[in-house]
């Protein structure tokens, strides 16, 4: 298959084009920042246009304290990407060590891993990192350790079970006789065959957390004020929800379009990197 | 052990001996390899055949390091490959790479992740030749086993079956082996494409003075590649003997029965009587007492379900384990 | 089974087929269009024979199989052309409910991997018996009586004690014992056997293909034998049809198949199979190859589908299509160069 047959097929792709170009929109939001809002977010305070209605120079409206809606929403696009990905890859860092682990070393360490796994699906997300949070105080920092602390269960079993049957192939016995370690064979054989799965499911666990990030933000336990976040935004206008609704509805949108968008590519990633749909070979026997 | 040793000089290049393998509990302990004994002389290739779970397979992964051993010992070329103080890890690791395998299925022998040169490369390059002697020679692999050494940078799904098992080869002859393994090497591919591999087989065998530890179901293709053949039923071997024997003059029943299955494509052929076994192989977990043919056997003697039959000489390299035929033979009823 | 192979012979011009299958063609979607994996295939079974159809992995013989019964699942496969007339009705252009009507009752199948084709969650014994009250409308009384009756006829051991077992706990030939009493419950007419034996070890094997002949004379069923196994092919099969990507290239009784095959891809297969006894008496000589692999289907080389690997190529091979030559009824090769075809077949 040639490089034009590739693209054309993963442009067939719905979820996984209108999901990427989403997220693509997004990120170069939060990097060029400075460059499309057109205010300062924290600074441009002004008391005088407290609470305007969205028009031609704020098209978002103002806030309470002045500043440019659109602005905080653009700036608050760093905070939400930055939680998803710093999270992501502890998560996986995590989830894919212990998982890899699991899944080789079997026996008593499988037991003990898959232990704590179990553990950490049956505490609520929420709860978790909110007693982390609550221990080591609000604060962005703290909230990147909270999250990346609390939801790795999910990639530590996609791991393991790639790693089981992965580990049974012969291709990592031919490893064997061939005289290679237990490492390079984790990393080296194992490991690139189950990057597609765990990708996905850092891509959904990105969702996850901006969505925990807006809660834990809502609860005032993320990010501080002025610090423009999505979920600390929403947090501020709950109490102008009837007078100036659109300081709830900008960034509640804001939230949803990136969710969407990566659960969407997820979604997408899922069906292009999954071996079983490549399947559609051409004369194999039909089940 | 019964069965004496019969290449007392030169030393045989890979002597098994009474090799168990005891899978699950060791409570109630599956028995997939039983009491296996075998030896391969350089250049030579001795066929492992029967039907599945009969622990031909087992046997060799346990030969090639892939399976621990319950007791018994294995040693290549005079050396013991245990875990044992007489060699150091390094020693160890020596010694392996002097066996490899080829595996049956094409799709799962090689990693979908890694191109060509990768997967001929890497191992060289962890046994110390340096880039270019691993470049080199990974080419040099490839024209030995028929592909183009122009597509090293190509993925194994963009290779037919037929491909991937050359492929295959050639890693197996990476580190210049002397024993190969071969597991089920040829039974998945197409009919079209399996002459290529058994060709190809024979070639590298003459070539390098390869010795193969052949593990087939088809023994049609056994009748073409092997020297010696060892028949395995239920974890032990029932008959053992050089090919021509095997084939022109099977003792054991179980032998009789299997040849007697063996489609034909010939359809003028007169097919000899097939011997009817009624009942199905037995459960591994509770093997029938006595010989574990017995259930099945069309000559079974009231003696049989007493006690286990051991490997007995017929003659110099023919063994079989079944008292009553060995019997029948001294009375020189038949042969 | 000698006999029965010579009287059917003898028959054949007078009977009027079971099945005829006509300018069949499947086509299954890919990413980049659909790929043609059955071309222009035709066929006839005459009711009570076996016949083969051999073709490796990739050549469409399963597909053309369920194709008949309008099983291919459906995206991605498409029957684009073709009839399928059983009985004097048309399988292909039939209404699915009548379709199914004669699924399992006029026309059973059998797979491969009896393992997934039956039902892990219910006994053997009721799913059989089901399969009467199903087709026939038995009793639930009488069905179990029936079910029995059907497991006594296909040899199983202890047919009492295994009508209460389930498929994981018997052995795979078991498990096909069971697949074939299912199959012939209704007294089909005709028998699909789709590798019903490649899954199986050789004692087995032998068994199961006893067991087809058997029926075959018990119950007077046809039977479709598909295989990629020769040997198996030439141990029960009376008529062979041979196929490769996707087409057939050549059709004619056992015997001037394997005596004088005159494709020169059936002559080569035949060439490069180790045979039993053939190292006893010349020695060890070396497997004539078939350079090359299956090609693709989405990929087929222009002109004759085998002209890449064929050591009789000429240039019009590489830019024509064969069609398939008929000698007589049961006798056709598509090739240009057909290497020896005798009209009275028997060589």
């Amino acid at each position: 298959m040639n490089m034009h047959q590739r693209i054309l097929r993963l442009l067939r792709q719905k979820n996984l084009v209108i999901g990427g170009s989403f997220v693509a929109i997004i990120v170069l939001m939060a990097i060029f920042a400075p460059l499309i809002a057109p205010f300062d977010p924290v600074s441009d305070a002004d008391l005088m246009r407290s609470e305007m209605r969205p028009d031609g120079t704020f098209i978002f409206g103002t806030d309470t304290h002045g500043r440019d809606v659109f602005s905080r929403v653009v700036y608050g696009a760093r905070i939400s990407l930055s939680v998803g990905l710093i999270t992501q890859i502890i998560n996986t860092f995590i989830g894919v060590s212990l998982g890899l682990l699991a899944g080789y070393w079997g026996g008593k360490t499988d037991d003990m891993i898959m232990g704590l796994t179990n553990i950490m699906l049956s505490i609520p997300v929420v709860v978790f990192a909110l007693a982390i949070m609550a221990s080591l105080g609000p604060g962005l920092i703290n909230l990147y350790i909270a999250l990346g602390l609390t939801n790795w269960s999910y990639s530590c079993r996609i791991t393991r079970a790639q790693v089981l049957s992965a580990k049974k192939a012969d291709y990592v016995k031919a490893a064997h006789s061939l005289g290679y370690g237990h490492i390079r064979i984790m990393f080296g054989q194992i490991m690139p065959n189950i990057l597609g799965p765990v990708l996905v499911i850092t891509t959904l666990g990105a969702a996850e957390a901006i969505l925990l990030e807006a809660a834990l933000s809502f609860l005032g336990l993320g990010a501080q004020p002025p610090t423009p976040s999505w979920g600390g935004m929403l947090s501020s206008a709950r109490n102008q929800f009837f007078t100036a609704p659109w300081l709830s509805i900008f960034p509640g949108l804001a939230i949803f379009v990136t969710v969407l968008a990566l659960n969407l590519f997820g979604d997408g990633l899922r069906d292009i990197l999954d071996p079983r749909n490549k399947a559609k070979n051409v004369g194999s026997k039909p089940k | 052990m019964s069965k004496p040793d019969i290449f007392p000089n030169p030393l045989p290049l890979l002597s098994v001996k009474n090799l168990c393998v005891n899978f699950g509990s060791s409570a109630h302990p599956i028995r997939a390899v039983n009491d296996v004994s075998l030896s391969i002389r350089r250049g030579e290739t001795l066929a492992l055949v029967g039907e599945s779970g009969c622990g031909k397979t087992t046997t060799g992964m346990a030969v090639c390091g892939l399976q621990n051993l319950t007791s018994g010992s294995i040693s290549f070329d005079g050396k013991s490959l245990q875990d044992d103080a007489s060699m150091t890890h390094a020693e160890q690791f020596a010694y392996r790479k002097r066996i490899q395998i080829v595996f049956q299925d094409p799709n799962s022998s090689l990693n979908p992740r890694m191109n060509l040169a990768t997967t001929l490369e890497q191992p060289l390059r962890l046994h110390g030749a340096t880039k270019v002697e691993a470049q080199q020679r990974a080419d040099w692999l490839l024209e030995k086993v028929g592909l183009n050494p122009k597509h090293k940078n190509r993925f194994p799904h963009e290779f037919s079956g037929g491909q991937r098992q050359r492929i295959g080869i050639a890693r197996a002859l990476a580190l210049e082996p002397e024993l190969i393994i071969c597991d089920e090497a040829v039974s998945a591919l197409d009919v079209s494409v399996q002459a290529q591999i058994i060709n190809l087989l024979v070639d590298i065998q003459e070539e390098f003075g390869l010795s193969y530890l052949f593990i087939s179901h088809d023994l049609a293709v056994v009748e073409h590649i092997a020297d010696r053949i060892a028949v395995m039923y239920l974890g032990k071997i029932v008959e053992e003997a050089p090919w021509d024997k095997l084939f022109s003059n099977p003792q054991h029943p179980y032998t009789k029965t299997l040849l007697s299955a063996i489609p034909v494509p010939d359809p003028r052929r007169v097919r000899p009587d097939r011997i009817n076994i009624t009942s199905e192989i037995p459960n591994p977990i509770s093997p029938p007492s006595g010989c574990s043919f017995h259930p099945r056997c069309p000559a079974v003697m009231p003696q049989c379900n007493i006690d286990a039959p051991k490997l007995e000489a017929l003659s110099d390299t023919h063994f079989i384990a079944c008292p009553p035929a060995v019997k029948r033979h001294q009375a020189g009823g038949e042969a | 089974m000698n006999e029965i192979k010579e009287n059917i012979l003898g028959d054949i011009e007078k009977v009027e087929p079971l099945l005829k299958v006509d300018g069949l063609c499947v086509s299954f979607d890919s990413p980049n269009g659909p790929v043609p994996v059955v071309r222009d295939v035709g066929f006839y079974i005459n009711p009570g024979e076996i016949v083969g159809l051999v073709g490796e992995s990739g050549s469409g013989k399963s597909v053309t199989a369920l194709s008949l019964l309008s099983l291919i699942p459906s995206p991605p496969g498409h029957i684009t052309a073709g009839r399928s007339i059983f009985e004097g009705n048309d399988l292909l252009k039939m209404p699915n409910k009548r379709l199914r009507k004669i699924r399992g009752n006029r026309i059973s199948m059998i797979f491969q991997e009896p393992m997934t084709s039956l039902n892990p969650l219910m006994s053997v014994g009721d799913q059989i018996a089901e399969v009467f009250r199903l087709h026939v409308g038995s009793s639930k009384v009488e069905a179990k009586e029936l079910a029995l009756k059907m497991l006594k006829k296909v040899q199983i051991p202890a047919p009492e004690k295994r009508m209460k077992e389930f498929p994981f706990q018997m052995s795979g030939g078991m498990r096909q014992r069971i697949m074939i009493a299912m199959a012939l419950c209704c007294n089909p007419t005709l028998l699909i056997a789709d590798e019903p034996t490649t899954a199986l070890d050789v004692t087995i094997q032998s068994e199961i293909m006893d067991l087809i002949i058997e029926m075959r004379q018990e119950f007077g069923s046809a039977v479709l034998m598909i295989t990629h196994d020769l040997g198996v092919i030439a141990e029960t099969a009376e008529r062979i049809i041979v196929m490769y990507a996707g087409q057939i290239v050549e059709t004619g009784s056992v015997n001037e198949i394997f005596d004088a095959p005159a494709h020169p891809y059936t002559n080569a297969l035949l060439q490069s199979l180790p045979v039993l006894g053939r190292r006893a008496r010349f020695g060890r000589q070396r497997l004539q190859e078939i350079t090359g692999t299956v090609p693709d289907p989405a990929d087929l080389p222009a002109g004759c589908a085998f002209s890449n690997r064929c050591p009789n190529v000429q240039d019009i091979c590489k830019d024509t299509s064969p069609l398939l030559n008929e000698t007589n009824i049961q006798r056709s090769v598509r090739c240009h160069f057909p290497l020896t075809l005798n009209s009275d077949g028997e060589a």
